[in-house]
């Protein structure tokens, strides 16, 4: 049931709220997944230029990187839509 | 139904195009006290308690509870779990959401009410800025007043408990991941390293700014489960639900008018014994005239996400039954049955049967009952070592002065508390085993161990040779793992 005072997803603040927050969850999942697979410090050995990087670093550098992807992604969806939905109420 | 006043919580303003634009204007709950909040504070006390004091609990010489990721293992009291053992974890994460929806379709939103962090950090950050600015009436006046000294220290006071408590829960997260006490002394000493800092204040904003300010905003716009909890409702799930049928038409009364059901009783003996209108001997209005809801708006003022439960089930309520607890206190001094607004199924609302065993409650809790059946006998029969064997990718075989012989890599994962050593053998086959290191490893250590088998050339059949590696720990455990063996043969 539609509560009162829904807001309208226009509102620019609560867009980006939504998004980063959903990408936020979705980067702390893949976070936990891929590292319980490799190590970081595994990791910035085989990496193709010298990194040194600590593991808590490495963790950290990688839940930003995971966000940051999803967080476009997010963003990115949300932008074909809501253009979409403008096109389509534009008056002919 | 009457239209009833209520707080406003939104104001929709004109955006710039033909959208809406809707401010957020803070709820002020007022205070109140009863069986349910007894249970919430009681919920509140058990859970953060929890939080705050078991990373500072030590079991065997180490911290009991410690995700200690920059040694890539996971301590809960007896048990440790390594990377490979990722899948208890995944499996913990399903049971709980398991638990959830079992949970949900038998008594509704009870996480949300008594469970969920964000409600129980809330409850915190709320009794602080009671403890500051006073109850509702002084809170709503002090936010429309001017800065003045009072208004200027109040807040201060409420700011400054809430930072201090919100970093100390950012420090108390950092403390399940890396060991709590060194981190507590490298704290004093200034000497944290620049990721620990970082965590300790990313967690604490969150918790400020989620229990302190965006608080039901949570709720209604972050959480999913808020969203897809109806799917798992049925007309047998306990909600929160005001009895329309009694409590309408609601309105204001003198306190000498008796409840509904007394008046009931009342009018219909009249009827029975005089032939005039009830209403002229009992100067109570009739029963069809006035519910038993005096319309006195408590139940709307205490409600943290700012609904009116009159309305009917809204996915903005989180089950926290403070209005239950308002009600009950107001039907008590107006000398009325309790639980107009009461815990109830939509059956028992209609005045139906409710069961509670039924195939959605059974499903769930078979489901339930099986995977925490399965996640325990896992843990409990993990072998404490791993292996895995690596054929050479190279060749099938080579043959070295006589010899036929195959190479391989075993992977060796020792999952246990202790170092190990190692006896390896083969079976399937009447050859030699030829192991290039000494196979040990330490707690935790994968180990990639080179080995070869060699047999005399003619000594085996040509062609694939069916064998098993079977390695055994100094206590007794056992592992065999089965791999091939290839000579040349008939096909030379």
């Amino acid at each position: 049931m539609p509560g009162r005072g829904d807001p309208s997803v226009s509102s620019r603040t609560l867009r980006v709220v939504i998004i980063a927050w959903a990408s936020f969850a979705v980067a702390s999942i893949a976070t936990a997944f891929f590292f319980a697979a490799f190590d970081p410090v595994a990791l910035a050995e085989a990496a193709t230029f010298p990194v040194r990087l600590g593991r808590t670093a490495g963790y950290t550098l990688g839940f930003f990187c995971f966000w940051l992807i999803a967080l476009s992604a997010s963003a990115f969806s949300v932008f074909l839509i809501r253009s979409m939905e403008q096109s389509a109420h534009r008056p002919q | 139904m009457k239209n009833v006043a209520k707080p406003k919580k939104y104001r929709a303003t004109e955006d710039s195009g033909a959208s809406m634009y809707v401010a957020h204007e803070k709820i002020h709950a007022r205070e109140i006290s009863g069986r349910f909040q007894t249970l919430r504070k009681l919920a509140v006390f058990v859970l953060l308690g929890l939080y705050y004091f078991l990373p500072w609990l030590n079991w065997n010489g180490r911290q009991a509870v410690l995700f200690d990721l920059p040694e890539r293992q996971f301590h809960v009291f007896g048990l440790t779990f390594w990377p490979q053992d990722f899948f208890f974890l995944a499996l913990l994460l399903i049971i709980a959401a398991l638990s959830l929806f079992f949970f949900t379709a038998l008594a509704g939103r009870l996480w949300c009410g008594y469970a969920c962090p964000q409600t129980v950090w809330t409850e915190v950050f709320v009794w602080m800025e009671r403890l500051a600015e006073g109850k509702r009436n002084q809170r709503v006046r002090l936010d429309a007043g001017p800065w003045n000294r009072e208004k200027i220290l109040r807040k201060t006071a409420k700011h400054g408990m809430w930072v201090l408590f919100a970093l100390w829960t950012g420090f108390t997260f950092v403390g399940y991941f890396t060991p709590i006490e060194t981190l507590g002394l490298r704290l004093l000493d200034f000497n944290l390293g620049p990721w620990e800092a970082f965590w300790i204040f990313f967690y604490g904003f969150a918790t400020w700014g989620n229990a302190g300010f965006l608080r039901e905003q949570v709720c209604m716009y972050m959480c999913p489960y808020a969203r897809f909890q109806s799917a798992m409702f049925d007309s047998n799930t306990l909600i929160i639900a005001y009895d329309t049928e009694r409590g309408e038409p609601r309105g204001l009364r003198r306190k000498a008018v008796p409840d509904v059901a007394t008046r009931e009783k009342l009018f219909a003996s009249i009827k029975v014994e005089h032939s005039a209108p009830a209403e002229a001997k009992l100067d109570f209005p009739p029963p069809e005239a006035l519910g038993d809801c005096v319309d006195c708006n408590l139940c709307v003022q205490v409600c943290p996400v700012g609904i009116d439960i009159r309305d009917g089930l809204q996915y903005e309520c989180i089950a926290c039954a403070a209005c239950i607890d308002a009600c009950d206190s107001v039907m008590d001094k107006m000398g009325y049955p309790r639980g107009l607004i009461r815990y109830d199924t939509q059956n028992g609302m209609e005045k139906k049967p409710s069961r509670i065993l039924r195939p959605r409650t059974l499903i769930y809790g078979a489901l339930l009952l099986a995977l925490m059946g399965a996640w325990v006998a896992g843990v409990t029969l993990r072998q404490p070592v791993a292996m895995d064997v690596l054929r050479d990718r190279n060749a099938l075989y080579r043959v070295v002065n006589d010899n036929v012989e195959n190479v391989y890599t075993l992977k060796i994962m020792n999952k246990g508390n202790a170092g190990q050593r190692y006896r390896l053998s083969v079976e399937g086959i009447d050859a030699e085993l030829v192991v290039e290191r000494e196979a040990a490893t330490r707690p935790g250590e994968v180990l990639s161990l080179p080995v070869r088998i060699q047999a005399g050339l003619g000594t085996v059949a040509g062609g694939g040779h069916d064998i098993a590696f079977v390695l055994e720990t100094e206590d007794g455990a056992r592992i065999v793992e089965k791999s091939r063996f290839f000579a040349p043969g008939e096909m030379q």
